[in-house]
């Protein structure tokens, strides 16, 4: 489920089209994070091209030999943050009854409450969610990725699940891994 | 359950879009093109101007023409300007004293049991309210009591799927909430002055890129009493939404919208993408083609001005600059933009610009 990573040493800086041929491989995995946050394939698009364009401008806070893909999804992450302050964002929308009926193997019962759980999360919970469980991260990448250490990551994925488990049963180990 | 089957519900319950083979190409293109620069969320939210108001002018020639306040000096410190500033940081609110530059988190912010349009946190404060509203200051009411916001129909709905919109009049310190105004359009609220509340369609931010193709189609003033909207004519509120290209200006430009001015003029930020250098601007229009300068001048100057946001008061217009997260700009008509050192900033989220945001006037 992840992408292909740039390798560090193709994170081109100097111009905008070497920077741009050094994070295309990382766009995949870009757009599902902001698809992941934003439920809005326009949205994450949006919030993909932005993130790029903010990702060029702060191209020295990239650390040279650091993976550019954590340095890339936090920008994107940031990008969604700052589109979900936009009027008329709304995380987790609405699925039409087609949509529920085609989850296959799944209850619509477990599908709703999750949604449900999932977008009354603040954010920071719903983002390492996102990375760890729709992105499959591990909680090094995740916390790589959210400027913290893998054991903070590890905490903050059990914080995020407890929040989700008044509403659906989850395994307390959950994302240990 | 286990962990592979909460995964599976998890992209069961997110679903799995795949990416649009164009996207690269539209990101290869912004990023080696010269194009608009998309306005912070934040400030879409903190700012009047509520939506990314992006315009590409055909602009031709060397250098701007005219009408220019010279380049701001900073200072160290703002010393004559003693009041407290509302601020966001990352996920917090509070207060930087603009004496001594003292952040100070507001342990009491709290919006619960208010009504919001879109995001049910402090966005901003009212000092003649000595509180947190869920509300931007462009939905504020001119004396400070009420707030404007949005409501769509049915409960939960969204801006895809929502069947009725509702303007609504918020007075806080009755509780008192009004049903103005209702329409099947989505809009959004631009100000709302002693002429009423002013609302339109969103600007169209897929459309071509120039300011006439992105205009809002529809505007509309209600009455914030009665409720009575009363249609506008687009080109009235141009203003809003673009600019005026002036003969000389350069071709090679980004631009966005960073706030507006106390009177309502919308700031614009420009920078030129020319590599070795580059100028940078900040300005308002007080009339189509009559700009008052807040910055002019080289783009990797060290005073140079970079507005994430722009707050104005009746001091002048406060700033946070991408440039540096530790200061807040103040520009004054007259004096110039100096600078507020800030400090006991919190840490925030990796990818959070960490310094302070100003929401509202300062008192």
């Amino acid at each position: 489920m992840i992408e292909a990573d740039a390798h560090p040493a193709l994170l081109a800086l100097d111009d905008e089209v070497a920077f741009a041929n050094s994070i295309e491989p990382l766009l995949p995995i870009a757009f599902r994070l902001a698809y992941g946050m934003l439920r809005n394939r326009d949205d994450a698009e949006d919030a993909v091209q932005e993130a790029a364009m903010k990702a060029w401008r702060k191209r020295a806070t990239f650390r040279p030999g650091a993976e550019p893909r954590p340095w890339f999804l936090t920008i994107v992450a940031n990008e969604c943050k700052m589109a979900r302050r936009r009027p008329g964002w709304v995380l987790f929308g609405q699925r039409s009854p087609q949509e529920r009926e085609s989850a296959s193997g799944i209850e619509a019962g477990d599908l709703e409450r999750l949604r449900w759980a999932l977008s009354r999360l603040d954010r920071k919970h719903q983002l390492v969610l996102v990375l760890r469980f729709y992105l499959d991260l591990s909680n090094e990448e995740v916390g790589r990725t959210l400027g913290i250490s893998a054991a903070t990551a590890r905490v903050r994925v059990h914080r995020a699940i407890q929040r989700l488990r008044p509403v659906i049963e989850v395994p307390e180990d959950l994302g240990d891994g | 359950m286990d962990e592979t089957r909460f995964r599976s519900l998890m992209h069961e319950a997110i679903g799995d879009q795949p990416m649009q083979p164009w996207l690269p190409a539209a990101v290869r293109t912004r990023l080696t093109e010269p194009r608009p620069r998309a306005v912070p969320g934040a400030l879409a939210l903190l700012a009047a101007v509520m939506l990314t108001v992006l315009v590409v002018a055909a602009l031709v020639g060397p250098r701007l023409l005219g009408h220019v306040t010279p380049a701001g000096t900073s200072s160290p410190v703002l010393a004559e300007i003693d009041c407290r500033l509302p601020v966001a940081i990352g996920s917090e609110v509070g207060f930087v004293d603009t004496h001594t530059g003292r952040y100070t988190k507001d342990q009491s912010a709290s919006v619960a049991g208010l009504p919001d349009s879109f995001a049910s946190r402090p966005s901003y404060y009212s000092a003649v309210l000595k509180r947190w509203l869920p509300a931007s200051v462009s939905s504020m009411s001119p004396d400070g009591r009420s707030y404007a916001w949005i409501r769509l129909l049915p409960d939960g709905s969204t801006q895809a799927n929502f069947k009725t919109a509702e303007l609504h009049r918020y007075e806080v310190a009755t509780g008192t909430d009004q049903l103005l105004w209702t329409t099947t359009v989505f809009f959004i609220v631009w100000r709302w002055d002693t002429a009423g509340i002013l609302v339109s369609e969103p600007p169209d931010l897929n459309g071509p890129a120039s300011g006439t193709n992105r205009a809002p189609a529809n505007w509309w003033l209600v009455d914030p009493v009665t409720g009575a909207a009363t249609q506008q004519a687009s080109s009235s509120h141009a203003s809003l939404y673009s600019f005026t290209p002036l003969a000389g200006d350069p071709t090679d430009i980004s631009f966005s919208s960073v706030g507006v001015d106390a009177e309502g003029h919308t700031i614009w930020s420009l920078f030129t993408n020319g590599k070795g250098g580059g100028a940078n601007w900040v300005f308002y229009e007080t009339a189509p083609g009559q700009r008052v300068f807040i910055y002019r001048g080289p783009k990797d100057d060290a005073s140079a001005l970079d507005p994430l946001a722009a707050m104005a008061d009746s001091t002048g217009i406060w700033f946070s600059d991408y440039r540096d997260p530790n200061v807040i700009r103040h520009w004054q008509q007259g004096t110039g933009l100096r600078n507020v050192m800030v400090t006991g900033l919190p840490a925030v989220d990796q990818g959070t610009f960490p310094g302070a945001i100003p929401t509202s006037p300062c008192f």
